[in-house]
Formats: C-alpha cells, structure tokens, sequence
C-alpha cells in the first residue's frame, strides 16, 4: 500500500564527541563504533546523560563528530540529510497548534515544495498507516496524547526517510498508552520498512521492540554491549513471560547497574 | 415548531446577560443622576464638576471642532501605532537573528523599558518640530516597547525540535521564518499589538500636549485655561473612545489572525 523507499544502513566507527564549555571540556562520548543493518529496529539504551542522545543527534546530522566517521547508506550524516534520508521523531510530538492533522504531516513537504495534490495524496496514505485518516481535518489538540505521537510518526515517515530517529519518543506517555505505541510502532515499522534507533531508558521496551539493544556505559559513553533479541516476530505482549525476554532484559539490567 | 426551544434559550440567554449587568448599570446611571442633581442644586461648583447634562450640551455646541479634533488624533495614534510596531517587530528580527544586533540593540531596548517615555516628548519636539511629526514619533516609541518584546519572546519560545525537523529537511531560513517562527510567535506578536494599541492614545494626547496646534489632546489643554471644565470633560469622552475603538479593532483583527488559538498570556508592557 504505501510507497515506501528501503531503510538505510548505518555505520558508526569510532566516533567521540567532546563538548567544549566554560568549565573546560567534557568527553560526552568516546569511542563509539556499531553497526545497524538496513531496515533493523536499534534502541540505545543506559543511564540518564550517558550519552545516548548525542549519538543519535551525531547520526541525524544534528550535531558534527569531534573524531571518527559516520555513515548512512555510505553518506555522511550531512549528505544524506540533504537527500531527505533522516526523519526525527522527538519526545514530545511537537505537532503545530496552528494547523490540522494533515497538514501538520504535510509541512516538511511544504518545505519540499510538494505539488499540492501529491501532498495531499501521500499524507492520507501515511494517516491511514498510523491508522489516523478519520482525524486529518482535526487541530492536533483535539487528539490523545497516542494519536498525537501517531501524527509525529507520520510527519517523520512524510518524506520517505531512509533512517528514523526517535528519542524516547513515548517517554511522556503513561504506561498503557506506551505499551500499547509499542506495538503499533513496530506494525508501521514493519511496513514501512525503515531502520528505526530508537533510544529509551526502558530496558523492557527495549528488548520487545528491538532486533538489537546497544548498551551504553555512562558518560564518556562507549558500547558496553550490543544485545541481539532472538524473539520471533511481530512481538506480542505474551513475549514479556517469554524466557529469551527475561533473560536478555536480567542481563541488560545488570550490566547498567554496574555502571550506574 | 423546532425553533422554539431554541428562540427561548436565546432569550433567556439575553435575559440572563441583562440581569447579570443590572447592578453595575443600576449603580452608574444612579451615579450620574445624583451627579446631575448636585451640580444643578449648585452643592458643586460647575468649574470644577461640571455635571452630565452640561457636558452633553458642551458636547453638541463643539460637535464639529470634536469630530475634527478626533479625526487629527485618530490620524496620530494608527500611525504612530503602525511606524512602532513596524520597527519594534523589525528590532525583535534583528536581535532573535543576530548576535551583534543583539548586543548593540538589547541595552537601548533595557533603556527605553525603564525610562518614562513621555520624558522624551520635548525632545522629539526639539528634533521633528511642533506637528503632527513629532506626535507620531512619541506615538510611536510608545507602541514600540510592548511590540518588540512579545514578538521577541514569541520568537525564542519556539521548540527547538520543530526547528530540528525543519533542519531534517534542509529548510532554508526563509521557509523556517514563514512556516514556524512567524506563526509559532502570532499570539505573542498579536498580544504585543494588542499592548501597543491600548499604549497609542497615551503617546498622542502627550504629544498634543506639547506640541500641538490641533487634535484632542490640544483642546483639553485649550478648554482647561479658559477653565471650560465641561468641554474637557467632552474632550476626555472623545479620547476615551477613540482609545477603546482602536484598541477593540486592533484586538479584533489579532483574533481574526489567530483563529481558534490562543492569545499568548502575560503580556509585556510598558508606557
């Protein structure tokens, strides 16, 4: 149904970054090397500040590496950002009070300067993915708090990015709504086809959303361990009494615990 | 048969709006009745409160002189009004924009927030000469404050993330002014006019004041040494409505801008 172009592959390769501030410098990162396979669902995970954030805004062209090379689809960062190949999901949906549903998911292609029938077109396709067509001619405000980060979704995916970025998209959620934006984001993920980094500081969300979970060691960060989930897919919320999910997320809560 | 229900809650709906507004109305039109009666019995002497009927009849003996008057200060105050908005909204892009302007702009903004405004009349006078000049400049540098200021917070409250997904898709700086920053900051920038608007007949009675061969703000000044109490007191009802029609219209068309949305609250002022 939607058109969608191929998730990109990402290749990080001992990059640091190191922040210079009044007080001196501080090495945010260090030495971070991993790579994300096309079309996977990467989360970052560990300790508040570790990190995790920076990496994510170093792939997305958000912030330039102090050393080390980055690559999407065998681009840097800001070459492929020019190609539309990266779409930023934030933790808030930061959907515009001033337009509706539609065209809240049409603004980046107003950017692009889309033909308006085009525009059209492709924002009710992608509404109806986030299974939100009934709500195109809503105001954002008049929408839950689920449907609302459905719409941010939607608005990323607006421009057929390779690579999306989420960071700790549904952290202000309440638990049932998350669980429940879990499940439905890894059913648009599995049709659109994107390579999803996903970072969060739930380990349990994690493991059952992931292909694989980056353990970040606190600040400077580095990969402390890259964790492959073996569960089958689609990911049901049976999976959480699942021992290779109980397994995997003892393992991952032990290692932050060492480093926390 | 249908539209009785609703033909009935519209009217109770009137009533209730009447009934609601009864005692402030009771009050004032009893105030103006007492007022009336003791300034005919002669308790109060006319010079200094002259009572309503007197200044009904100085009302309709000046008609023409107020309706001219109003007309040179309506003239003032909208374009005082729109030259301070222009540059207060002109000043706001310059610092949310540059860092220099900033630094150089910022301590004359701090300067004319603290310093009384009206102060600078006489100064404008020696500048612009006696006229309608000076008035619109002093109109003007009134309206400028309030303007400036909301539309610069409006500006720098705007989410960074959405300026994120704007960078995502290589926005260029004119793209991220017309879809974001300028709709983003419209109910501060609506809220600063709204400011400005109510600020405007201030600067231009100030400046009639002073430097004025017309226009309402002279005719007080006129009647007051001829000591006509009772066409000041004309005068003043022509200001005050002229003040409250322009703030009413200016308010009206920021809502008409903003649509369903809301205003900005706390508004930042400054006369």
């Amino acid at each position: 149904m939607t058109d969608m172009g191929a998730g990109a592959a990402i290749h990080v390769e001992h990059v640091s970054k190191t922040f210079v501030t009044k007080d001196g410098t501080t090495e945010a990162v260090a030495d971070v090397s991993f790579d994300v396979p096309s079309g996977s669902f990467v989360s970052l995970i560990g300790p508040s500040g570790c990190g995790k954030t920076t990496v994510a805004r170093m792939i997305g062209d958000l912030l330039a590496p102090t050393s080390g090379e980055i690559t999407i689809d065998g681009e840097s960062p800001s070459v492929a950002r020019g190609h539309r190949r990266i779409g930023f999901v934030f933790q808030r949906p930061t959907l515009v009070a001033w337009r509706s549903v539609l065209k809240n998911v049409t603004l980046p292609l107003d950017v692009l300067g889309w033909p308006r029938a085009k525009k059209r077109e492709r924002a009710m396709e992608l509404l109806d993915l986030v299974g939100l067509a009934d709500f195109a001619n809503h105001r954002p405000d008049q929408l839950s708090g689920g449907m609302q980060h459905r719409a941010a979704i939607a608005r990323a995916l607006s421009y057929d990015p390779g690579v999306l970025i989420m960071d700790e998209p549904f952290g202000a959620l309440d638990l049932i709504t998350r669980d429940r934006m879990g499940f439905e984001l890894l059913r648009i993920w599995a049709e659109a086809k994107k390579t999803v980094i996903f970072i969060t500081h739930s380990i349990e969300e994690a493991v059952l959303l992931s292909t694989t979970v980056l353990a970040m060691a606190a600040r400077p960060t580095y990969v402390q361990e890259l964790v492959p989930i073996t569960l089958e897919r689609p990911r049901v919320v049976e999976h959480r009494q699942d021992p290779r999910f109980l397994q995997a997320t003892a393992k991952l809560r032990e290692m932050l615990e060492q480093n926390g | 048969m249908a539209e009785h229900p609703k033909k009935s809650r519209t009217l109770t709906r009137i009533g209730q709006a009447v009934l609601s507004a009864l005692p402030a109305t009771l009050f004032y039109v009893g105030l103006l009745v007492v007022w009336d009666i003791a300034s005919r019995a002669g308790k109060v002497e006319r010079y200094i409160l002259p009572g309503p009927s007197m200044i009904g009849r100085s009302i309709k003996k000046n008609w023409d002189l107020l309706l001219h008057n109003s007309w040179v200060t309506g003239r003032a105050l909208v374009l005082g009004f729109l030259l301070g908005s222009l540059i207060g909204f002109v000043c706001a892009l310059g610092i949310y924009y540059s860092k220099i302007l900033r630094k150089i702009l910022y301590p004359a903004a701090v300067f004319l927030q603290t310093v009384p405004k009206v102060a600078l009349a006489p100064v404008f006078i020696i500048w612009f000469g006696t006229g309608q000049k000076s008035i619109i400049a002093i109109t003007a540098l009134i309206c400028l404050f309030p303007v400036l200021v909301n539309t610069l917070v409006g500006f720098e409250g705007v989410d960074q993330n959405l300026l994120e997904m704007m960078h995502s898709v290589s926005a260029s700086s004119p793209q991220r002014f017309y879809y974001i920053l300028v709709p983003y900051a419209l109910p501060s920038i609506v809220a600063g006019l709204e400011v400005g608007s109510s600020l405007a007949a201030v600067g231009a009675i100030v400046g009639e004041f002073i430097a004025a061969r017309e226009g309402l703000g002279f005719e007080i000044q006129m009647a007051s040494s001829r000591i006509a109490t009772e066409e000041v007191f004309a005068v003043l009802l022509a200001v005050s409505i002229l003040g409250m029609a322009f703030y009413y219209f200016v308010r009206l068309i920021g809502r008409l801008l903003l649509g369903n949305r809301q205003t900005a609250e706390g508004a930042q002022a400054s006369a």
